[in-house]
């Protein structure tokens, strides 16, 4: 791992990001090797919000092809992207969609057709073929299609990049609630912070972004603006067995219990979708564990005869509002919302999103807030490898 | 459903949950219903990051993994000698939180995990290829192409060296998975000795199968395992191995770099 990053031109500007989560921490890293003054304020320890308790695909997109192109687009080049950015924290061995189903069968080709278009290189091979890869899988299956799916570690990638933030100086305040908003006119002028002690702490800065994730409607209304963000939790268990080294997932249109994601010695099967309205405190409901455990049973026939290891469940941003049921029917592409328009100009809101796309989410969001404050910045995070995750802990400021 | 006393520095906290409940529910439902702030890490709620460490009722554990019910048994302490009984006040479970030790405190049982991380060898990989009977390669597809093209296209950057295409894809499609130890620091701080400690000789021993032994990697590694703070410093507790919630084995590892140590001084 290399871990001497060149040196870089300081502009003269701080960004105060909220949200230690994926998001904030890949903004963090982008920001900082433009050259920007970077603070990063988050209640509770890093990506301890949604991002860490991510199932840890690594979407090749093919699940999204059929409803959203430019997603799956997305989904291909930033899947990659992770594959040689963060190599220590992948477990990369591909994908396997299933059909189950006569109808599943039919909708096979679509799929096939709609990956291939978004420029995912999905594959049919035969159901022999897969069982040789995979053995555990379900052999009645009646078609199988291999995509560029992996796994990643929900914690260590995001952290691989705060490292890096940090060693380019980047300030990271962990266990630190922004509690307070202080405008004068038309700027935020500064944070105020409750330190681990219970104090509280004023920073400046010249610029702020809300990476809240979950909690961003709640993290605006401290400026008395308002996002769009609908918590929208999903439950995931994980069993005592590593069933198979593929992703597998149901060769259908995104639903419930769909995938199984493989994870050092556990399988993980997710997930299921609600809505709420406090991201706050969420546990696993008894009967999305049985719905859970009999879909992951479709997949693979062994799986509920292992025993349970955890069962959990983390709060999605979904970008929009007003939503009944699942909420599936919601895009999962990102936007920034700049406050502008309510008045506050050096304040924007990331929202919406997920967890494959945390470097395009933050390089989009850098080049707004760049702009902003009218500096001419570029890109770098999708050349320059961040430092282990590791070194989060061991550097010194 | 049973009352339980949650005891965080001095400050208790009376809750109601359930037995299948782990530790961290029912942190997260104190913090939500109390809206109090209750300082403690936390991450993936699965045993996978590592960070939810907690010395919970005099014993090692991470609290994702750690059920209301695990706790109303009597249960066998780090040293392996003596127990711990589940302790009741008016009918009330009693649930004793404190920081894991050798870590800089933050507050409450939040801790900074430096002296974990400073532990375990830069050279550490945290990778491991599958060694399965019968389980075939990976199949090439597009993607590696466009993974090669990229490092290439990045290397004119960086100055690295770019690996011959042949021998990419010959690494890229070895099945592959993460280390098990989740670097918990559970081990570091049930070890009442103060040197490198199990985690770090654990990586060390994982690492050395990783590497050739005349490469300066693996006699590196091997050094820093000889050193005045490696393996001479293990009094054979075995606390490490027996709060390890990956099976990691710290302590087995440990007296398996002795052996390369004495069989490499009789030669």
């Amino acid at each position: 791992m290399k871990n001497n990053l060149p040196s870089r031109k300081k502009l003269n500007k701080t960004i105060a990001i909220i949200g230690g989560g994926g998001t904030g921490c890949a903004l963090a890293w982008d920001l900082s090797l433009r050259g920007f003054s970077v603070l990063v304020f988050e209640k509770g320890e890093l990506t301890s919000g949604t991002t860490g308790r991510h199932h840890g695909q690594i979407h090749s997109g093919a699940r999204y092809a059929v409803g959203d192109k430019n997603i799956a687009r997305e989904c291909m080049e930033e899947s990659i992207l992770l594959r040689k950015l963060v190599p220590e924290a992948v477990e990369f061995n591909g994908g396997i969609f299933l059909a189950l189903t006569d109808e599943e069968a039919d909708y096979t080709d679509t799929f096939i057709e709609a990956c291939h278009e978004a420029g995912i290189p999905a594959q049919e091979i035969s159901i022999e073929k897969a069982l040789q890869f995979e053995p555990l899988i379900n052999p009645y299956c009646k078609r199988c299609v291999t995509v560029p799916d992996g796994t990643f570690d929900a914690f260590r990638v995001p952290l691989s990049f705060a490292a890096g933030a940090r060693m380019l100086g980047a300030a990271f305040y962990s266990f630190h609630e922004v509690v307070q908003l202080d405008t004068v006119g038309n700027k935020i002028i500064s944070l105020i912070v409750t330190t681990p002690e219970g104090k509280q702490q004023s920073f400046a800065a010249d610029f702020v972004i809300n990476a809240g994730g979950a909690w961003a409607k709640q993290i605006a209304a401290l400026a008395k603006v308002h996002v769009p963000v609908t918590p929208a939790p999903g439950t995931m268990v994980a069993v005592k067995n590593r069933f198979t080294d593929k992703v597998i997932s149901r060769l259908a249109p995104p639903g419930d219990g769909d995938i199984i994601v493989p994870q050092r010695e556990l399988s993980i099967i997710g997930s299921t979708q609600r809505v709420t309205d406090n991201p706050e405190g969420l546990l696993p409901l008894p009967e999305e564990i049985s719905f859970l455990l009999k879909r992951a049973t479709e997949l693979i026939p062994a799986f509920s005869n292992a025993p349970i290891h955890a069962a959990w469940s983390a709060a999605r941003p979904l970008a929009g509002e007003g939503l009944t049921g699942s909420g599936r029917s919601l895009s999962r592409d990102f936007m920034i919302v700049d406050h502008s328009d309510a008045g506050i100009t050096n304040f924007i809101s990331l929202i919406g999103g997920k967890a494959t796309v945390l470097r395009a989410m933050a390089e989009k969001a850098a080049d707004y807030a760049s702009e902003k404050l009218g500096e001419q910045t570029y890109c770098e995070t999708r050349t320059i490898v961040p430092p282990s995750w590791r070194n989060y802990y061991t550097y010194k400021d | 459903m049973i009352t339980a006393i949650i005891i965080i520095n001095n400050r208790r906290y009376t809750v109601e949950c359930s037995e299948s409940n782990t530790v961290l529910d029912v942190l997260e439902s104190i913090r939500k219903e109390k809206k109090l702030s209750l300082h403690y890490r936390h991450s993936c709620h699965h045993g996978s990051c590592g960070t939810c460490g907690a010395i919970i009722n005099c014993i090692e554990g991470l609290m994702c993994l750690t059920k209301i019910s695990d706790l109303m048994h009597e249960r066998k302490t780090a040293s392996g000698k003596d127990t711990v009984a589940p302790q009741y006040e008016n009918g009330k479970l009693i649930i004793n939180l404190e920081p894991l030790k050798k870590a800089t405190y933050i507050a409450d049982i939040a801790v900074y995990p430096a002296q974990l991380f400073e532990s375990i060898p830069e050279t550490a990989s945290y990778k491991r290829s599958i060694e399965r009977a019968n389980a075939s390669q990976l199949e090439p597809d597009s993607s590696y192409d466009e993974l090669y093209k990229q490092i290439c296209s990045d290397s004119a950057q960086t100055q690295e060296p770019v690996p011959d295409k042949h021998v990419f894809m010959k690494n890229s499609l070895i099945r592959n998975k993460l280390e098990l130890c989740i670097e918990c620091g559970l081990c570091l701080s049930a070890c009442p000795e103060e040197f490198r400690g199990p985690a770090g000789l654990a990586a060390i021993h994982t690492a050395l199968a990783k590497n050739k032994p005349e490469t300066s990697t693996y006699s590196n590694l091997l050094a820093l395992a000889y050193a005045e703070d490696g393996i001479a410093q293990c009094k054979r507790h075995f606390a490490c191995s027996r709060v390890c919630p990956q099976g990691v084995a710290p302590g087995r590892r440990i007296q398996e770099l002795r052996a390369i140590d004495s069989k490499n001084s009789n030669t």
